[in-house]
């Protein structure tokens, strides 16, 4: 039987099948409630996939991240609270349209493009990881150093904000990562004498700490809205008419969500930015934008869940995170004994395209579940945060006790979820730390491994065109934003 | 809360020192160029000259400001949120995954200004999902504790 008939048996399974809907009805209903996002939900699944076979944990982790990313756009649209980071682009358009009577016409549009986006994202994957895996088989340690250089440098340097700051969360990220006996010495390293340490920070309660309980402090001190959600319509009226109309914007949105969400370090809600400007500078009424207009809406609902498929390619690919989803799907694959990058293609290849019809599934499955939510929207934005909070508390505690079953890991999630509230509050990115918690055992060996090889001649780092190439581009991505700095003083300096 | 970016610099080299000071009692291992302190004093390196840079240009301000989420009620909550963490801790071996999580959920939603039994009820209702999904379908030995002989 052929890798990808292999594959379809596999997703087709009743307990995949079933995992799948009840990851898309989590999903669906976390990036619904405003102050909950997509990552974090990911973050509190990966207890449960733990104790799941890699297809269905793979699955579901898709299933829900494309879910929660499409009904962000609820809370935006009804509320004008954006329920993810990757719904505020084109937030004034959702609600405007809302505030003028026709609220499901909205979510409508956002539904189907996303559906659209996240096909699109689910298609390029498809073409372009095989053929990229296959390029990939020729890679020694020296391109898996730069590539792993290359997605950490991107995390930290494009991510929003302070560039110092970025890099600073992943100096943390990969310090921690250094924590444990060193693989090859068996020296204890950074442990405080503490015997759970000995085996690491175990990644799955950091990781719940820094994205979970910042949004749960928040939570639990926000009051709830005194808006009243407007009542829906036909869900369905008029939009065949729209999507005839913009079928351009849907098509450009998914095609740019899917290209930069395949840039390692670039997410959902960077696409979602450029798409929306990309809509703005190709529309012929750009001064509609921002005021209920749809090809924004549009282009930048596309790109979004387009991001999340396109932020695959070279997580399963290199082995590189593309977005903070994925860095943890990374640490999934890990726990389940599988390790991303070309070798999973030739050793696993039914795996790899179960989950890519896992992916096609779950954005299929976008219409019927947001059809459901959009109905569904006005009671569930009604629940006031009080009442979510403390349970999303709970989750986050039963989560990291369920990965060892001791305390430590309550303990380790409650350390880095006050890391990780300190980081925001002085805005230092957390996706950094945590790529850097996922990729520096991964830097370190390839690291160390050619300096051996090499007998410390730094030269081997550009000793073969790929990692020569691929050595200019981490230079460049450090040296690009030290030259723009420079360039902003000087014409400063003429000005004065 | 707040700090200073100048702080955060100097927090960030005393790290970076910390780290190569932490490496120095790693052994070598004879005949290997590159031990177990390699890859982390590299890293210590990166720390001192990225707080250097964060202490150059950070902007000037207050030394630390208290975020209005920490004062009065909010601050409060916040407390009692992380309490509540190391609480369940404390005391979930001997009362039970059930019971404290019920009332950790109970106590936290009435203090967040949920009304007393629609706050009782989401931890009651809660807390025996979560302990079916994690304790039944998941096999997570989660403790019964004071209730076993009601549920057993």
């Amino acid at each position: 039987m052929s890798a990808i008939a292999e594959a379809f048996v596999l997703v087709t399974q009743p307990e995949v099948i079933v995992t799948i809907v009840v990851a898309s009805f989590l999903g669906i209903i976390i990036g619904a409630i405003p102050g909950l996002t997509a990552v974090m939900g990911v973050a509190l699944l990966v207890p449960i996939t733990f104790f799941m076979d890699p297809v269905p944990a793979i699955s579901a982790i898709a299933a829900l991240a494309a879910m929660a990313i499409f009904s962000g756009d609820i809370p935006g649209t009804l509320l004008r609270i954006p329920g993810t980071p990757a719904s505020a682009a084109y937030v004034d358009d959702g609600h405007a349209i809302s505030k003028s009577g026709r609220p499901e016409y909205a979510l409508g549009l956002s539904m189907i493009s996303a559906c659209v986006g996240g096909v699109i994202g689910v298609l390029l994957l498809m073409t372009a990881a095989p053929i990229l895996a296959r390029f990939a088989t020729n890679f020694s340690s020296v391109e898996y150093f730069w590539l792993a250089l290359l997605g950490l440098s991107c995390a930290a340097i494009i991510s929003a904000g302070s560039k110092i700051k970025g890099v600073l969360s992943l100096l943390f990220g990969l310090w921690v990562a250094t924590i444990g006996i060193d693989a090859v010495a068996g020296q204890p390293r950074f442990t405080f004498g503490s015997i759970e340490l000995t085996g690491g920070v175990s990644f799955i309660p950091a990781m719940i700490g820094m994205f979970a309980l910042p949004e749960v402090l928040r939570n639990i001190t926000a009051r709830a809205t005194k808006q009243e959600p407007p009542t829906m319509g036909p869900v369905f009226r008029g939009l065949g008419t729209a999507m005839r109309k913009r079928w351009r914007n849907l098509l450009r949105g998914g095609l740019t969500g899917s290209v930069i969400g395949a840039l390692p370090g670039a997410g959902a809600d960077i696409a979602a930015w450029v798409a929306y400007a990309i809509a703005k500078r190709r529309s012929k009424t750009p001064e509609k934008f921002g005021k209920g207009h749809d090809e924004g809406l549009i282009e930048a609902g596309a790109a979004n869940n387009g991001a999340l498929s396109g932020a695959w390619v070279p997580t399963l690919v290199f082995g590189i995170p593309g977005d903070s989803i994925t860095a943890i799907v990374i640490g999934v694959l890990y726990l389940k004994g599988l390790e991303p990058g070309p070798i999973i293609f030739v050793k696993t290849p039914e795996l790899v395209y179960a989950i890519f019809f896992a992916f096609l599934m779950a954005n299929l499955l976008l219409i019927p579940f947001g059809w459901a939510i959009i109905k569904a929207s006005r009671h569930l934005l009604r629940i006031p945060p009080a009442y979510f909070a403390p349970v999303v508390l709970a989750c986050c505690i039963v989560g990291s006790y369920a990965i060892n079953n001791t305390a430590f890991g309550v303990l380790t999630m409650l350390v880095f979820g006050i890391v990780g509230w300190l980081f925001e509050e002085n805005e230092i990115p957390i996706a950094p730390a945590i790529l850097g918690l996922v990729l520096g055992g991964m830097l370190e060996f390839n690291f160390v491994t050619s300096m051996l090889k090499s007998q410390g001649d730094i030269a081997i780092f550009f000793s073969r065109p790929v990692a020569a190439f691929l050595g200019v581009c981490v230079l460049f991505v450090w040296i690009f934003p030290v030259f723009g700095v420079w360039r902003r003083r000087k014409i400063k300096g003429v000005r004065t | 809360m707040k700090i200073n970016d100048r702080i955060i610099g100097g927090l960030t080299i005393l790290g970076g020192l910390g780290v190569i000071a932490g490496t120095l009692e790693f052994r070598e291992i004879p005949g290997q160029q590159f031990g177990s302190a390699f890859f982390p004093r590299i890293l210590g390196v990166a720390l001192i000259l990225t707080g250097f840079v964060q202490t150059v240009t950070g902007a000037n301000g207050a030394l630390f400001q208290v975020n209005e989420i920490l004062k009065g009620r909010s601050g409060l909550q916040v407390l009692a949120a992380l309490a509540a963490i190391v609480i369940w801790v404390i005391i979930s071996p001997a009362l039970g995954f059930i019971l404290t999580t019920a009332c950790l959920i109970a106590a936290l939603a009435m203090l967040a200004e949920g009304r007393l039994w629609p706050s009782i009820a989401t931890g009651v209702v809660m807390s025996f999902i979560l302990f079916f999904v994690f304790g039944k379908l998941l096999r997570v030995p989660l403790s019964y504790g004071l209730i076993e002989s009601v549920l057993t």
